[in-house]
């Protein structure tokens, strides 16, 4: 395997700086790793090496040019197949959307157009950002680099795989109750989802509006901080997107979490994280304490509730998103007799099963009978648990709590089973109170990786920096090895 | 015991805002134009795309809330109707559930000198949707239709009044009198014929002093202010016809047939939608200050109501000619503007009730696209005043004006219509007349005084109207002695 | 709705033709085995759902926006649109720069 592919954006920056590489040669060497291992990892929807090969020689020609570039310029990076890219076809994964090509990309897409960052591909994910393994792609099953027969997690497993299997040097991907984090954690690298509002959805198909926040994948903190300062600030184009001046996430990369309390939500995660990650996470926390962080026991009100509020939000924004899709204006479309048939054949044909349960489900909660019992029921408890994080947050400078309750388990196994709380119930309390969170790999159970969430309150980001950098530079559990296939 | 029965009527008009873009992007808000080019991702509901509200839109709506006079909500959002039609792009309209941007209104009517409060329930903002064309001759041979959205994304208020109306022509006078308040306040085109003021109706009959209301029916596709009236008249009659019979009115949306001059079922109520209402999370909400308010109160116009009582109070009109002159602010500014200039308020309302209007009427017109300024209606005046011309050459020369735009002056001197009041100029022509009609001059001298003014008017005729009047009496009148 | 008494609970059961009706709101067309599987589904994710009824909510106002944003507004400049060939780019049902649907009646 060549040396390039398991280095960090920042590390390959230093040698395009030195011109010890050029963009061409980096892009071309990840195309072929790509052409290598992606038959068996399936991480990519589409390669668009055309693209990418362009864009790599125009960052080299303005680097010859002596023009600054920006610490991504040059540098191989995947999306996530909901993030509309002009041009080149956006699928989400779905046989609905599997020849849209949009007419506009997304803002995060332009600013990493401005930075020269490099595309190399899209990435496979659970139809519309519904699921956690992203088995409920329309078009194929993505596998976890670490262990082909495992899951990469989900929703965006195929941008987690693709950074883990040296696809892509960092990925974005959208979090709607840990679809980032989960696969960050089941592919060991780190997952980001910043605080709601930071990073412009404009151009990115939601799934869940209220709770969709765009985020990185990458190989180490100071890549995550880049690509940051790279795509998150105020966008006119989404009324969401939170105003003021950005900050410069490379401050945050601290070396020191004296004093730091940190809060450890223990009762919520009894019966439902598996003793052997909990055993992992035990480390952690010792590993924390030993540099100076002080750790304690919190508990959280309105456990029970949780991932309910959660399901009944996703379903209920989802069914309304997803209802644009009817066959007249762009994707598939299945001709009826009239209107109406028009509509429901191109729908059943074009969605695939998970979407159409969350859908029924959403349209249940939403109908006027129910209305009051599910839908508005779930946004005063979202309140009250909002409101509870802000107290916690009050006494705590954060939160710290494995990011899944299991690692990696093998594709087509009964999550029902293995997980005995719901997969994203560690995460979706993130997405519920719109504060920041972060996935670190911390080492491997039998080779399959364990992730570490740590939740900060909103614009808390440096806090998690600050754990995620300290934990980085102090052991080696947080950069683990690239995975896949080896280059012959 | 025959029952008298009593109507409720309560109408929901929904108004095309008059900004520069739509509501929720920045596509240009205009009538007409090539299908499909005023959008863009958001209007045309591209996946992804999201919605940032026009500020325009906003101040708009509380413009209307203000001279509607509404309570101004400090706190209103935007929420998802949802449900599924080929001109609804995202397949939800964004519009105002249950805290729309103003409540609690009232205007006031006048129908047969009576005054009445028509009260305003809520006023809200939503999205308008795309159009939905024909394709072949005529509808029933299209085998499909044709969507075009560059309408989609304009920005509307919906008006929902209290059911306070109880007669078609109520309903009429209020919908003009509220088409007036938009126009004045500047926040709509207000013209039924393009669509940018449309209006449906709720009618219900119950026997008189009953408390408790009858059955609704909705009426739809009334798209003149006549249609709305005899769509009312048609739907209470034939109400009162079931009723009588002893049958039952079931709920149920109807349409009205211009042509046909009927209402027809659309849908039952069985067939009602759910709309599954939501707050929109794409959406921030709208947090109305006080002082905002106010700026807006304080920038309106003169509401049609204050213009009215103005011109009866201050220029002494009747209530009618006020009434007619202050129905749209178009004309409401030339009458005023002309008056300016010269101040001769019943004069002047005359000649705008009379020829302008007429004129207008007869061109099928509007005042907005005529040549004719204040200015030159005002100098006309004049100069008939000051005895130039004559009112019958008046006449003419307004005709004139209105087809040319150009100044009276210029009209009176260049068909040199300039009055004469020469003694010896019309003495010639007055001896003329005397001459060649001597049964008129004998009549005249027996004392049917009468003949005079045939006389007068055989010189008029030969002076082919610009003789003075009053010159001619006079000289007549000595010859004759 | 019929209701079924589980645990000592008043719980609702979900028939398919409650499902059916769902889905004709969202358009879709179920197939038997859809109808009879999503029912099932259906009755599963509300039964997980019911613990919300143990939240005590009276008083609390509905969080309906994450962040404490208000009057997100846009100055009335018209700004970019697509042209009509990129509007239409989607979709081969074209017919004079319009999209085509089946008849309206
Ligand atoms: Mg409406
Ligand atoms: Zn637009």
């Amino acid at each position: 395997m060549s040396s390039l592919l398991g280095l960090t954006g920042h590390e390959l920056q230093a040698l395009l700086t030195k011109k010890e590489i050029s963009s061409t040669d980096l892009v071309k060497e990840y195309l072929t790793r790509i052409k290598m291992v992606d038959d068996q990892i399936k991480a990519l929807v589409t390669v668009t090496e055309k693209e990418a090969l362009e864009q790599a020689r125009k960052a080299d020609g303005l680097r010859e040019k002596g023009v600054k570039l920006s610490p991504l310029a040059g540098i191989p990076l995947a999306l996530s197949d909901n993030i509309c890219t002009a041009g080149i076809r956006t699928t989400c994964s779905s046989r609905m959307l599997e020849n849209f090509v949009p007419p506009y990309k997304a803002t995060v897409v332009e600013k990493l157009a401005e930075a020269k960052a490099v595309l190399v591909g899209k990435c496979n994910l659970d139809e519309f950002g519904l699921g956690t393994t992203t088995e409920n792609s329309a078009f194929f099953a993505t596998h976890n680099p670490h262990d082909l027969q495992a899951v990469p997690g989900g929703a965006c497993g195929g941008a987690a795989a693709a950074v883990a299997g040296g696809e892509a040097v960092f990925a974005l991907g959208t979090d709607t109750g840990g679809s980032l984090r989960e696969p960050a954690s089941f592919c060991g690298v780190i997952g980001f989802k910043p605080t709601y509002g930071s990073v412009s959805r404009y151009g990115v198909i939601p799934c869940a509006s209220s709770l969709d926040q765009v985020g990185s994948l990458t190989r180490d903190m100071t890549d995550c901080a880049l690509v940051m300062n790279a795509i998150s600030g105020h966008d006119p184009q989404d009324s969401t997107s939170v105003s003021g001046a950005t900050s410069d996430f490379t401050n945050f990369l601290t070396d020191d979490v004296k004093g730091l309390k940190i809060g450890i939500p223990q009762e919520y995660l009894q019966g439902r994280v598996v003793p052997e990650v909990m055993a992992s996470f035990e480390q952690a926390v010792k590993k924390l304490e030993e540099l100076g962080a002080h750790c304690a026991e919190v508990s959280l009100a309105h456990q029970e509730a949780i991932v309910a509020t959660y399901q009944i939000i996703v379903a209920a924004e989802a069914s309304s998103n997803l209802a644009r899709f009817d066959g007249v204006r762009y994707g598939l479309r299945i001709e009826g007799e009239d209107v109406d048939s028009l509509f429901k054949k191109t729908r059943s044909q074009g969605l695939g099963a998970e979407a159409k349960k969350q859908i029924i489900l959403g349209t249940y909660v939403l109908s006027s009978a129910q209305y009051e019992d599910y839908y508005l029921k779930a946004l005063k408890v979202r309140a009250l648990i909002k409101e509870e994080l802000a107290k916690v947050f009050q006494e705590y400078d954060c939160l710290l709590t494995p990011t899944t309750p299991t690692v990696a388990f093998d594709l087509g196994a009964d999550k029902e089973k293995i997980s005995r709380g719901k997969l994203d119930s560690l995460t979706c309390l993130a997405n519920l109170a719109g504060i920041p969170a972060l996935s670190l790999p911390w080492g491997t159970l039998q080779g399959r990786p364990v992730g570490l969430q740590l939740l900060s309150r909103a614009c808390g980001e440096e806090t998690l920096f600050r754990v995620g950098y300290t934990l980085e530079q102090n052991t080696n559990q947080t950069r683990l090895k690239l995975k896949g296939k080896e280059v012959k | 015991m025959r029952v008298e029965w009593e109507t409720v009527i309560g109408l929901e008009i929904h108004a095309e805002l008059k900004t520069k873009t739509k509501i929720f992007c920045s596509c240009p808000n205009e009538f007409g134009g090539k299908e499909n080019t005023h959008v863009c991702p958001v209007c045309l509901g591209l996946p992804g795309a999201l919605p940032v509200l026009n500020k325009q839109v906003v101040e708009y709506a509380v413009r209307a809330g203000v001279a509607l006079n509404c309570a101004i909500q400090s706190y209103s959002k935007f929420d998802r109707k949802n449900y599924f039609y080929p001109d609804l792009p995202t397949a939800y309209q964004i519009s105002q559930y249950d805290l729309p941007i103003c409540r609690n209104g009232y205007l006031e009517i006048e129908v047969n000198g009576e005054k009445k409060k028509i009260r305003i329930n809520r006023i809200h903002l939503e999205e308008d949707a795309g159009k939905l064309l024909h394709s072949g001759s005529s509808i029933t041979s299209s085998q499909y239709s044709l969507a075009d959205y560059n309408r989609a994304g304009v920005p509307l208020i919906e008006i929902v009044t209290e059911p306070d109306l109880s007669s078609a022509e109520e309903a009429r006078v209020f919908l003009e009198q509220l088409r007036a308040v938009l126009e004045y306040t500047e926040v709509s085109d207000v013209k039924m014929e393009e669509g940018s003021l449309r209006c449906d109706a709720n009618i219900s009959l119950r026997p008189v002093g009953s408390t408790k209301l009858g059955t609704k029916m909705e009426i739809k596709n009334m798209n003149s202010f006549r249609a709305l009236e005899r769509a009312l008249a048609y739907e209470i009659e034939r109400q009162q016809e079931v009723l009588e019979e002893g049958g039952k009115i079931v709920q149920e949306t109807r349409a009205w047939d211009e042509g046909k001059g009927m209402t027809a079922v659309m849908r039952s109520k069985e067939e009602a939608h759910d709309y599954r209402y939501f707050p929109d999370p794409d959406l921030a909400p709208i947090i109305l200050e006080p002082e905002w308010v106010e700026e807006i109160r304080a920038s309106l116009p003169e509401l049609p109501e204050a213009r009215k009582e103005r011109l009866v109070q201050e220029l002494g009109l009747s209530a009618y000619d006020a009434g007619v002159l202050t129905a749209s602010r178009a004309l409401a500014e030339f009458f005023d503007q002309t008056v300016a200039v010269y101040n001769a308020p019943k004069v002047v309302a005359n000649w705008i009730m009379v020829e302008y209007l007429g004129l207008l009427n007869a061109n099928n017109l509007e005042l907005e696209k005529s040549k004719i300024t204040p200015k030159q209606l005002a100098t006309l005046l004049i100069v008939q005043a000051e005895g130039k011309i004559s009112g019958k050459i008046a006449k003419k020369v307004f005709a004139e004006m209105f087809a040319t735009g150009k100044d009276p002056e210029k009209i009176i001197k260049e068909k040199g219509l300039v009055q004469i009041s020469d003694e010896g100029a019309l003495a010639a022509v007055v001896d003329k007349v005397i001459a060649a009609n001597p049964q008129s001059v004998e009549d005249y001298r027996g004392g049917k005084k009468k003949a005079l003014g045939y006389l007068v008017g055989q010189v008029m005729k030969e002076t082919k109207g610009q003789a003075n009047p009053g010159v001619v009496n006079k000289l007549l009148q000595e010859k004759l002695k | 709705m019929q209701y079924e008494i589980k645990d000592g609970e008043m719980i609702v059961k979900i028939t398919v033709k409650d499902v059916e009706k769902i889905a004709d709101l969202a358009k879709l067309e179920l197939s038997a085995e859809e109808g009879q599987g999503f029912t099932q589904d259906l009755q599963i994710r509300l039964e997980r759902l019911e613990v919300l009824k143990e939240v005590d909510t009276s008083g609390v106002e509905p969080l309906v926006y994450v962040l404490p944003a208000k009057n997100v507004l846009r100055e009335d400049r018209v700004g970019q649109c697509l042209v009509q060939e990129e509007a239409l780019a989607n979709t081969s049902e074209v017919e004079d720069g319009c999209f085509k649907v089946p008849r309206i009646v």
